[in-house]
């Protein structure tokens, strides 16, 4: 470098400069150097020159100006220019070194871009060929290279200027915002003449003509440290005034012929207006920190109230609701289509007003990724500011606020946004990834299932056809050795798993038919004794270790509306379950009674019952597969398909554990009528 | 008759398993007991120091693999232990292996194919 420094090149490559501050339109600036550089075909550079602001309470203002120049600087990078940072203690003198230093290096600036806030409003980005009046432009030319030209770039701001700080003397305020305070300053000033005039009263000697004043300055700085500076100033006027008239010589009298009474006059108003203006201006250091709090406040309850939110629509209407009652203006969302990604359909909410220039820099900031609309260079004529909604892993979606005449749109309110395009971002993305979290547990579990399924099915199905070979190959290999009884015994044993096997097929294919609809039920009046003899017979020799005891003396004279086969396989599978799950000589035990309007087949056993936390677990497919290879019997489908056909039927099964011990099983049948009923009905017909 | 008096414990809950085991293993005169459970295995295991263990995994108190090592541990080394499960994968099967498990042969089999494989643990090796 500073090789480079002492030996100029001896030809010079052009380029363009263009100074820019955190100012956030320096857009403006960049845009104009742009259109400049590519017009005149030479590249150019973008500078940001650091300063140290000497007084610590611009520290903070410091920090922020930073964060808009780096952001000025990106967006400068994004527009195709070089960037470069440079400190120097103050902008001109950072500047002059620059295109000095570039000029050693065999650059020719062919010309600096600079912002100037000095002339007249005008429109904006216009390269300024007036002679600027700036002392800022004038400090410059003097100390950059004689013949250096500078293009200095009106930036002006969409809104009038803000309001001078910490002065509140406005005719509006006067009339509207601070009657109250004028109607306060009378009283005051009313007060403090009524006091003295009352303490003079009392105590004659102590107040004289010097100890009047304080007490109407005591009045003054309380009105000042409340109202604006007119009424301050007011007050003031009246304060001197009052005392003129009540306690000058000539009392009663308002002239005020000397100098030295003017002179009383002019310090109490410059005391007014010294409280005033003080007071004023620490009110509005407060209300802007109260501003700023309250901001703060507003997103953190956006993110807290969106925590709760476990989807996109839930979330939205949430973080909807709280940014647009926290900045009082439009906010909308817009997303990509599952489909055409390129392309943004999904609004959120649908019913927004967007005008085709917000339509076009919605689209623009999704397509480019980069903030669009409002003060930006991009479609500036939109209503809104659209920034993408960037997540870790990708741009997601857009979020448009619409800028409001209201909205000061200074750097605050810039990272104040920004602030906000992150945070629902960043909400957007913790319900994402939730989302696919919990996708990824359901489909463990489902992974989970399915492999417990294929082992259940798989044991419920090897188990008998394991002692179905077994036996029947022995059998065959051993028969001439056999004995009889062996035989026998080899031939039942493969007969029973033959059924056993039959029973399992069976109890898979009904739940499939029953869960995909494909049973038709047969309904019809049939006593329930016929059918609990029909299962008696059946379940006989799969439960001759057990006492199966069916009361009929219990039995009613009533008929069940029902399908036959299907009610059957309820009462069976109920049974099947009892002898499973019971020590065999134990006894089951089936009655018939009447509860309420409902009529209730009961099946009781004498075995371990039920634990509490699983009584209703039983009824699910899935409960015995839980288990690690249970081995009892089945493919614990049984009382899964038992309850569906009884709400198929309009009843249902109701377990519980008898205080004595053992399970009951109540079968609800809620269609159901008395035979004499019938019969009456069959007459009456 | 490589099984002649060898004492075999089976602990497998189908009855009719145990029953053409019993069957089948008497015809190699040997000494057979049986379990349907886990634990009434291992106690038994304690007791008669059985030369083979005949375990089925799927049993209704504990799973197989679990018990395996117990058994292990309660009978002396040459305890032969083998496994007859329906799960015919080869990471449960090398599980098994890894646990202590000397053989194991999926459900359903042939009861002679399963009295070979026993008798080839005490086969004289060849020349």
């Amino acid at each position: 470098m500073d090789a480079l420094v002492k030996d100029p090149l001896p030809f010079a490559f052009p380029l363009v400069v263009v100074c820019v501050s955190g100012n956030p339109r320096s857009y403006v600036l960049l845009r104009a150097t742009k259109r400049y550089a590519e017009r005149i075909g030479v590249p150019w550079m973008a500078l940001h020159i650091e300063t140290k602001k000497s007084s610590l309470r611009f520290v903070e203002e410091n920090r922020k100006e930073l964060i808009s120049a780096i952001k000025n600087l990106t967006l400068a990078e994004e527009l195709g220019a070089m960037t470069s940072s440079l400190y120097a203690p103050m902008v001109e003198d950072g500047i002059a070194q620059f295109v000095t230093q570039k000029k050693a290096e065999g650059f020719d600036v062919k010309a600096l871009f600079v912002g100037d806030t000095s002339g007249v409003p005008r429109s904006t980005g216009a390269v300024s060929e007036h002679k600027s009046t700036s002392p800022f432009i004038l400090r410059l030319k003097r100390l950059l290279p004689v013949g250096q030209s500078i293009q200095p770039i009106q930036i002006t701001s969409h809104y009038p200027a803000k309001k001078l700080k910490g002065l509140h003397f406005s005719l509006r305020d006067f009339v509207e915002g601070n009657l109250l305070n004028a109607v306060c300053a009378v009283g005051a000033v009313a007060g403090a003449t009524l006091l003295i005039l009352l303490l003079q009263g009392i105590f004659p000697e102590v107040f004289q003509s010097r100890n009047r004043a304080p007490i109407y300055l005591i009045a003054l700085a309380l009105v000042a440290s409340r109202s604006g500076l007119i009424i301050s100033l007011a007050t003031a006027f009246a304060s001197y005034m009052a005392m003129t008239y009540y306690f000058t010589d000539p009392s009663h009298n308002l002239t005020i012929d000397n100098f030295t009474e003017a002179a009383g006059l002019i310090l109490f108003m410059i005391f007014a207006g010294v409280v005033a203006l003080f007071v004023s201006a620490r009110r509005d250091q407060v209300d802007r920190l109260l501003k700023e709090l309250k901001r703060f406040q507003a997103l953190f309850n956006v993110y807290k109230n969106s925590v709760k939110e476990l989807t996109y629509e839930s979330a939205l209407h949430s973080i909807h609701r709280d940014i647009t009652t926290a900045l009082n203006t439009e906010i909308v969302f817009c997303f990509p289509s599952t489909y055409q990604p390129e392309k943004l359909i999904y609004t959120y909410p649908e019913k927004i007003n967007l005008s085709e220039d917000d339509d076009a820099a919605c689209n623009s900031c999704w397509e480019d990724g980069r903030p669009t609309g409002f003060g930006m260079h991009i479609h500036p004529k939109s209503a809104f500011r659209f920034k993408p909604l960037v997540t870790s892993t990708a741009d997601i979606g857009v979020i448009g606020i619409r800028i409001t005449r209201t909205m000061d749109l200074n750097p605050a309110m810039i990272e104040l946004l920004s602030s906000v395009a992150d945070l629902v971002a960043l909400i957007l993305e913790r319900i994402t990834i939730e989302q696919k979290m919990e996708e990824n547990r359901v489909e463990a579990e489902r992974e989970k299932l399915r492999s417990m399924l294929l082992s259940s099915v798989s044991h419920d199905l090897k188990t008998p056809l394991a002692s179905i070979i077994g036996s029947l190959s022995v059998h065959q290999n051993m028969f001439a050795a056999l004995p009889e009884e062996q035989r026998q015994e080899l031939l039942a044993n493969a007969l029973d798993e033959a059924y056993r096997l039959d029973s399992f097929i069976t109890n898979i294919l009904d739940m499939t038919r029953l869960e995909s609809k494909q049973v038709k039920f047969r309904k019809e009046w049939i006593p329930p004794q016929d059918i609990l003899r029909h299962v008696e017979k059946r379940m006989k020799e799969r439960l001759r270790f057990h006492k199966l005891n069916i009361h009929y003396d219990t039995m009613m004279n009533v008929e069940l509306c029902a399908d036959v086969m299907m009610t059957e396989q309820v009462i069976q599978n109920l049974l099947d379950n009892a002898g499973k799950y019971t020590p065999f000589g134990t006894a089951i035990d089936v009655t018939l009674e009447q509860a309420g309007p409902d009529l209730v087949i009961r099946i009781r056993d004498y075995g371990p019952g039920i634990p509490d936390d699983s009584i209703e677990k039983i009824f699910d497919k899935y409960t015995r597969l839980k288990k690690r290879d249970a081995k009892i019997a089945g493919t614990g489908l049984g009382l899964a398909i038992a309850r569906t056909i009884m709400h198929e039927q309009c009843g249902d099964i109701i377990v519980a554990n008898h205080p004595d011990g053992g399970a009951i099983f109540n079968v609800i049948v809620r269609n159901w009528r008395k035979k004499e009923d019938n019969k009456e009905k069959e007459e009456a017909a | 008759m490589l099984l002649k008096n060898k004492t075999i414990l089976v602990i497998d809950d189908t009855p009719s398993i145990r029953a053409f085991l019993r069957i089948s293993l008497a015809s190699e005169q040997a000494v057979l007991h049986e379990s349907a459970t886990g634990h009434d295995g291992l106690d038994k295991a304690r007791i008669i120091q059985p030369d083979i263990i005949i375990l089925d995994l799927g049993l209704p108190d504990i799973d197989g693999l679990d018990l395996l090592p117990m058994l292990k541990e309660a009978c002396p080394p040459q305890t032969i232990i083998f496994i007859l499960s329906v799960r015919r994968d080869y990471p449960m099967m090398e599980k098994a292996h890894a646990l202590g498990a000397n053989g194991y042969m999926a459900k359903p089999f042939v009861p002679f194919d399963l009295i070979e494989k026993l008798g080839s643990f005490y086969a004289a090796p060849a020349a």
